[in-house]
């Protein structure tokens, strides 16, 4: 049984009666209401009385037909003696708070009269999806399958890249309303015993009613809860998970949720792509490098746009200094204005394309864009400089590979603005001095977040800063 | 100094203070904003070998005060006033120390950068605003844990270090014969340049008074190297930016640092002093704020509270802008100035031999 199903118990806990009506009868109150229980009673060979009990929906019906009620027909599976062909897995429970867990996880339970004891048959079969290509974190190149709703199968998808015995795993109830299962994946003697053992002990102590995605559960593994920047990685790629592990971290998976928590990270480690790995090593490098620069044209082009024209447009050539005082004829808003409204416009645009149906949502964002651009540049709500701005910093800042951490590049964006209109370039200096300390200040799991710029560790930066060749880097390579 | 500095607040010996973490502390804390507004009146009154000299004295005073340990001022406090008096007056005398030397340090930084802004790029902002600016990263840095600051410090000197090519953007404008007039000045007549060359180098030694345990020991013997990166920076300033003016306008110029970056020219900026100006708000921040950290460190140690003294410190930081406004600021500024070089150089000579003899 799982941990879940037995942390789940809420009714009587005591044993199976060897009286079948008993039994039942206490079932059938559990189940109240639950009109998917269904209670097939039989007459065996031999004349006793039994009854197949299952929530219908979540079984194989053809195992539940041939390989369950058959047997249990001809009682060999009711005393537990199954068949060497039987296809069910079947296990013995004698108490009925097991019996109940069990037909909550969709297994089938076989009872009889006269005999305190119900066969479990795991006869159970999810309405799974297939495994699909990733539409989050697509690449060109390297492998496309990702995580769906089921643990065994994410869980498999690990160990068919990684074959090694060393590969643990450790599964934990976690939900005080409805427990879910949840699987801490690490791989024996890369992952320190004292981070398996911190997260272990931070995901038992989380109080959260029901853990609906894996993502719910980096609220218990942050250091800092308010933080913007993302302190674990949410992936649904098993590769991406299966590189993490070799380097030492740990993956976290629940049951129904399409993706994996992988932890501790570093902030460098959130501008890496599984892809890189693929690629040369040049090219990957230059990706990079592209990705910090996109990092900081994100929180900055717009903020010094609005510092240096309301405050220093003395720094600016004459030449462009001349068209920029062009462009902002007839605006009627101050830059600082000119830029939220623009900004927030962009944002909302973002929010309404991933809510929206995907065709409809395409179709929308690029008619909004161009529809809206076009009639804001034509009333002169705002000038062309700061549009190019604005687009070039989204364009910018989709080039982040991790989701959590693009958000937070966008949301710290909007108060550096703020400071960098009221302030001028001292408050995006000053903005920049907080964030890079709060950086430092940052340690997930015991893993400073700066690592391996602060404290430094130089031998790294060949792997974090540049993607080294991975015959350089050994048997620990990327 | 009470032990109670271990645990989330963090001292200096429960971190990893290798060669690199110390040599990122004493230069974050040691470079700082108001090298940029550092008026040179050594180079005009006394001449060149006079400031190089007063650099030269001023590095090996702070080394040795840093470093070397000269009285043993604890076994005589501890004979007269028992252990418990002998404590409390190390403990005092090193609050002491730690506060003047730092806070002057914040003191002097900040009215010199804040008054920079007001005279190059903020004219009409409200002095308030650019003290309040300043003061709220420096308060929230104060109050980080110590192994923070420590890596905010390695974080922030990479950034130092990969600006620093930039001093030498405007040597092409660098001429002998701008120091002619400089050299020929007598040598020995250091004592007007060397107050404020001093001031240069207050800053982070003193932090090391607050741990005297083995880690800091053995990083304290790393001082003279780590402050020679600081001294070679400030030297080569202090040589290149008269070749580049000459003595004539470090004469009128208030800001000759500034000044200076003004002569060079980046494609597409056309006021790269403004860009440099700005930068230095990391430089300024950064500095302040490891500063500040030591003052909370050392108010906490006698259980004044390190968050009320990362306020106080912030305080501190918005009040020093005001400070060129006050009539007569610049007398109180250098009275102030010559109280905390005496209150750093003696006790900073006197604390750590008693820190050793605890």
């Amino acid at each position: 049984m799982t941990p879940s199903a037995r942390a789940a118990v809420t009714h009587d806990d005591g044993g199976l009666t060897p009286s079948l009506d008993e039994n039942l009868e206490v079932i059938r109150k559990a189940f109240q209401g639950v009109e998917e229980l269904t209670i097939r009673p039989f007459t065996t060979q031999r004349g006793r009385e039994g009854a197949l009990v299952f929530v219908s929906g979540l079984q194989d019906r053809d195992q539940l037909a041939f390989h369950v009620i058959a047997p249990l027909v001809e009682e060999a599976a009711i005393t537990g003696e199954v068949p060497e062909n039987h296809l069910a897995r079947v296990s013995m429970a004698g108490t009925l708070a097991e019996v109940m867990d069990a037909l909550l996880a969709g297994q089938a339970v076989g009872l009889a009269d006269e005999w305190p004891v119900a066969v479990l048959y795991a006869a159970d079969r999810r309405p799974d999806r297939a495994v699909a290509s990733t539409d989050r974190e697509q690449g060109i190149v390297g492998p496309r399958e990702a995580f769906i709703e089921s643990l065994e199968t994410n869980i498999a998808l690990v160990r068919s890249r990684l074959r090694t015995a060393r590969l643990k795993t450790r599964t934990l109830a976690v939900g005080t309303s409805v427990p879910v299962d949840v699987t801490i994946l690490y791989i024996d003697g890369r992952a320190s015993a004292t981070l398996l053992s911190e997260v272990e002990a931070r995901v038992r102590r989380f109080k959260v009613s029901h853990v609906d995605n894996v993502s719910v559960l980096s609220e218990a593994l942050d250091q800092s809860k308010w933080s913007p920047f993302p302190q674990s990685i949410v992936t649904e790629r098993p590769d991406v998970v299966a590189m993490n592990l070799l380097e030492g971290c740990v993956a976290i998976f629940s049951e129904s949720s399409p993706c994996a928590l992988v932890a501790p990270i570093t902030f460098i480690r959130l501008f890496h792509s599984a892809e890189d790995y693929y690629l040369r090593p040049a090219l990957a490098t230059a990706v990079r490098l592209l990705r910090v620069i996109a990092f900081v044209l994100t929180t900055t082009a717009v903020p010094a746009y609005v510092a240096v024209v309301s405050y220093h447009y003395e720094m600016i050539p004459l030449r462009v200094l001349v068209a920029t005082a062009q462009n902002r004829a007839g605006v009627p808003f101050t830059p600082l204005a000119e830029a939220l409204l623009i900004d927030v416009g962009v944002e909302l645009l973002r929010e309404a394309g991933v809510r929206l149906p995907r065709p409809l949502g395409q179709t929308l964002s690029v008619a909004a864009a161009l529809v809206i651009g076009q009639a804001i540049l034509s009333s002169h709500l705002v000038s062309p400089a700061l549009l190019v701005a604005v687009g070039f910093t989204s364009l910018a800042s989709f080039s982040i590979p991790d989701y959590n951490m693009f958000l937070a590049l966008r949301l710290i964006r909007f108060p550096i603005t703020i400071l960098a209109g009221v302030i001028s370039s001292l408050g995006i200096a000053v903005a920049w001095t907080v964030i890079f300390a709060h950086l430092c200040d940052l340690e997930p799991l015991g893993q400073p977040y700066l690592a391996p710029m602060a404290p430094p560790d130089f031998r790294q930066w060949k792997y974090e800063f540049i993607r080294a060749p991975r015959s350089r880097a050994g048997e620990d390579s990327r | 100094m009470s032990n109670n500095q271990s645990g989330e607040s963090g001292t200096l010996s429960a971190v990893a203070l290798g060669p690199f973490a110390l040599t990122a502390l004493v230069y974050v804390a040691t470079v700082r904003a108001d090298l940029l507004g550092h008026p040179w009146p050594g180079t005009a009154e006394a001449g060149l070998p006079s400031l190089l000299l007063a650099h030269l004295s001023a590095y090996i005073v702070t080394v040795v005060a840093s470093y070397v340990t000269l009285i043993p001022y604890s076994r005589l406090n501890r004979s007269i006033y028992g252990p418990t008096g002998s404590r409390s007056i190390r403990e005092w005398l090193a609050l002491a120390s730690v506060v003047a030397s730092q806070g002057l340090a914040i003191v002097i930084q900040h009215s010199t950068y804040a008054e920079m802004l007001r005279t190059f790029a903020l004219f009409r902002t409200p002095n308030w605003a650019v003290g309040v600016t300043l003061a709220i990263p420096v308060w929230y840095i104060a109050r980080m844990r110590t192994v923070s600051v420590l890596r905010m410090t390695q974080a922030f000197f990479y950034l130092q270090i990969l600006a620093l090519p930039v001093l030498f953007l405007p040597l092409g404008e660098w001429r002998v014969s701008n120091l002619v007039g400089l050299l020929g000045r007598p040598s020995l007549a250091v004592l007007p340049a060397l107050p404020p060359v001093l001031h240069l180098y207050f800053g982070a030694p003193a932090l090391l008074l607050l741990d005297n345990k083995a880690s800091v020991t053995v990083a304290r013997r790393l001082i003279p190297a780590a402050l020679a990166l600081v001294a070679l920076v400030l030297v080569l300033i202090t040589v290149f930016v008269p070749g580049v003016l000459g003595r004539e306008l470090l004469a009128i110029e208030a800001y000759p640092g500034m000044k200076y970056f003004q002569t060079t020219r980046i494609p597409n900026v056309e006021r790269n002093d403004l860009v440099i100006l700005f930068a230095f708000a990391n430089v300024a921040i950064s500095a302040s704020a490891v500063l500040g950290h030591g003052i909370a460190l050392a108010l906490g140690a006698v259980g004044l509270g390190k968050e009320a003294a990362a306020v106080a410190v912030a305080i501190l930081v918005a009040a020093s802008t005001f400070i060129p406004m006050i009539p007569g600021g610049s007398q109180l500024y250098f009275v102030a100035s010559a109280i905390a070089l005496i209150v750093t150089n003696v006790f900073l000579l006197i604390i750590p031999k008693a820190r050793t003899h605890e």
